[in-house]
């Protein structure tokens, strides 16, 4: 990786970084890849997300920084591809050849409830939830790694576990 | 102004109160049963989002090409790809498949039989794919390809890092038997038995397989699938995935014929900590479940600065996940090992380990450990509902000297017995 800084004497600066993305990957991997699984339908889409936030982080061709700001720089990534990705599941289910049906022959145990009702809430909640409780990421934590103030963090958090309650209770789980 | 006790119920895990604002939430709970009714589903609520995800095996990492698209680079797409489709099946018409994320096989609409006719110009598949053939052994594999550069626990699927992920049924860990898959990305340079090249076009894959039934799931992914049948089923089958370059992103080769189907027994087992009988079953007995902890173990150990123990009990024969995680405090690195078997998850055993003081240990100093494990090692049980990962029981121990260990195990389903069974079945990483 190759990054091109100014310095203080207006000289040039070349600087050269190895990243090893296996490293990283084998580090990191397994904890995003289960953050993934608990905003996705199937395993399969975790592993798929995975791959992507990896590609995403590659292309990026940003220097990462000391080891908690790669984690959540990770993360920032990982969030913004689950987004993503559930923003375009949303699109997809409102098509009529495609879902309806499939969900209702999924198990029905708490951790698959709790996927699904995830799935139904608003994205930027859902992520939000799922980084403080899963994760066990703090507020302010969160703010900084999606960029955003602790009060927006705080509101999703409100009102996520409000949605939350409602998806679950309207899905025939028991709170 | 003070915000509606809904909206400090909702907050109050992320923010601490303030002690005017606790004094006015009591008061106002012990008037408003709706208001103590939704703590207690947020309690609930919290809880359920904790609950961790089951423990799954981390893919290989595929490198990004740079003139390729993000999901271009990840072969899963191109077996997933299967998922919700329409399949025009060669002179059958258009018809509807089923919706499914299971990238299970497509329907055989259209098939080549070896010297049968499914359709004129039939292809028949000869089985090999990067220069291997199903049906081989370990060795044969090793021979053509070399060393694996990861295997899983089981040593059933070998990963080479250039693209390559191969299954075999079964077989003793060092050597495998029976190939029954091969899955090949562009990256390998691999080519089928019939000359394809994995990175070739879909022009190229259709005049190598005339009768070739096409499959489109979300544009712009296509997949294209060939397959044998012997007796009316599918057996053998080839399926090409192509990216919006018109280039196939992967190609899987797999014979179903071969994938083992070992007879499953129905068990009856302890009783629990319901008190019930459990019947567990059909399920898949793992023979092999303490060597490969072991093996696991081992390779975990360089990253822990405890000698973990090793469990030699379980009630029924069970799959060992290894774990090492580093959510046991600040610059401490625990291990955990799940025992289950996978499906149906109906049974599971997870112990945890971490340096002495990590967790409960540090959590509950006084706690009165009246169980005695070992000569001079005493645990304490809790006995949670199996709704709640079912009871624990926990000690510290000194597994090597200058080692203190904290030891959890806990299982939903186990009672006090089978857990005092499990623990004093434990013994050091490397002890005989």
């Amino acid at each position: 990786m190759t990054e091109t800084k100014e310095g203080a004497g207006r000289a040039v600066m070349r600087v050269e970084y190895a990243v090893d993305w296996d490293a990283l990957y084998r580090e990191h991997g397994p904890a995003l890849l289960r953050y993934l699984r608990r905003l996705t339908k199937s395993p399969d889409n975790a592993e798929e997300l995975l791959q992507d936030v990896f590609t995403r982080a590659i292309r990026a061709r940003r220097t990462p920084g000391p080891a908690p700001e790669i984690r959540s720089w990770l993360y920032r990534i990982a969030t913004n591809a689950a987004i993503d990705h559930l923003r375009r599941e949303r699109r997809w289910r409102s098509l009529p050849f495609i879902g309806g049906g499939s969900d209702s022959s999924l198990p029905s145990d708490d951790v698959e409830l709790v996927r699904r009702s995830l799935r139904t809430i608003a994205p930027e909640q859902a992520t939000a939830l799922v980084l403080r409780l899963h994760e066990g990421f703090a507020p302010h934590e969160i703010a900084s790694m999606l960029g955003i103030g602790e009060a927006a963090v705080k509101s999703r958090l409100v009102r996520g576990r409000r949605a939350f309650i409602d998806a679950y209770t309207r899905m025939g789980g028991r709170l | 102004m003070t915000a509606h006790v809904d909206e400090i119920i909702l907050a109050h895990r992320d923010e601490l109160r303030d002690e005017a604002t606790q004094l006015y939430v009591g008061e106002h709970m012990r008037e408003c049963a709706d208001c103590r009714d939704l703590e207690r589903k947020v309690e609930r609520a919290d809880h359920l989002l904790r609950l961790p995800e089951a423990a799954v095996a981390l893919p290989p990492r595929t490198a990004p090409a740079p003139s390729l698209e993000p999901w271009v680079t990840a072969p899963r797409v191109a077996v997933a790809g299967l998922a919700v489709l329409v399949a025009v099946g060669i002179g059958t018409g258009l018809r509807q498949v089923a919706s499914t994320d299971d990238p299970g096989p497509p329907p055989p609409a259209a098939v080549a039989q070896p010297g049968g006719a499914a359709s004129p110009g039939a292809a028949d598949l000869a089985g090999t794919l990067a220069g291997v053939a199903i049906g081989m052994d370990g060795a044969e594999v090793r021979a053509i390809l070399g060393e694996p550069d990861r295997t899983s626990p089981f040593g059933v699927q070998w990963t080479y890092d250039r693209g390559l992920i191969l299954h075999f049924a079964a077989g003793p860990l060092a050597d495998p038997v029976g190939l029954t898959s091969i899955f090949a990305s562009p990256a390998s340079g691999a080519r089928t038995g019939e000359g394809f090249a994995v990175d070739g076009t879909e022009q190229e894959f259709r005049a190598i397989y005339p009768v070739a039934v096409t499959t489109a799931t979300n544009a712009p992914v296509t997949t294209h699938y060939v397959a044998v049948t012997r007796n009316g089923r599918t057996t053998l089958s080839l399926r090409a995935t192509f990216g919006p370059s018109g280039r196939a992103v992967s190609v899987l080769l797999i014979d179903d014929d071969r994938v083992p189907t070992i007879p499953l027994p129905v068990v009856r087992i302890i009783p629990t900590a319901t008190g019930q009988p459990l019947v567990i079953g059909p399920y898949q007995p793992f023979p092999d479940w303490r060597e490969a902890l072991e093996t696991d173990l081992r390779s975990a150990q360089d990253e822990l600065t405890f000698v973990p123990l090793v469990a030699d009990y379980m009630p029924i024969e069970v799959r060992a996940d290894v774990r090492p995680r580093d959510s046991c405090g600040l610059a401490t690195r625990c291990v955990q090992y799940i025992l289950a078997v996978s499906s149906p998850q109906a049974f599971s055993v997870t112990v945890l380990q971490g340096p002495a003081g990590c967790c409960l240990d540090a959590a509950r100093p006084n706690a009165r450990r009246d169980i005695e494990i070992r000569p001079g090692v005493l645990a304490q049980f809790i006995p949670n509902q199996p709704h709640f990962g079912g009871p624990i029981l926990w000690w510290t121990e000194e597994t090597a000297p200058g080692s203190n260990v904290y030891v959890a195990v806990s299982g939903p389903l186990l009672d006090r017995e089978e857990l005092v069974k499990i623990a004093r079945s434990m013994r050091p990483l490397g002890a005989p």
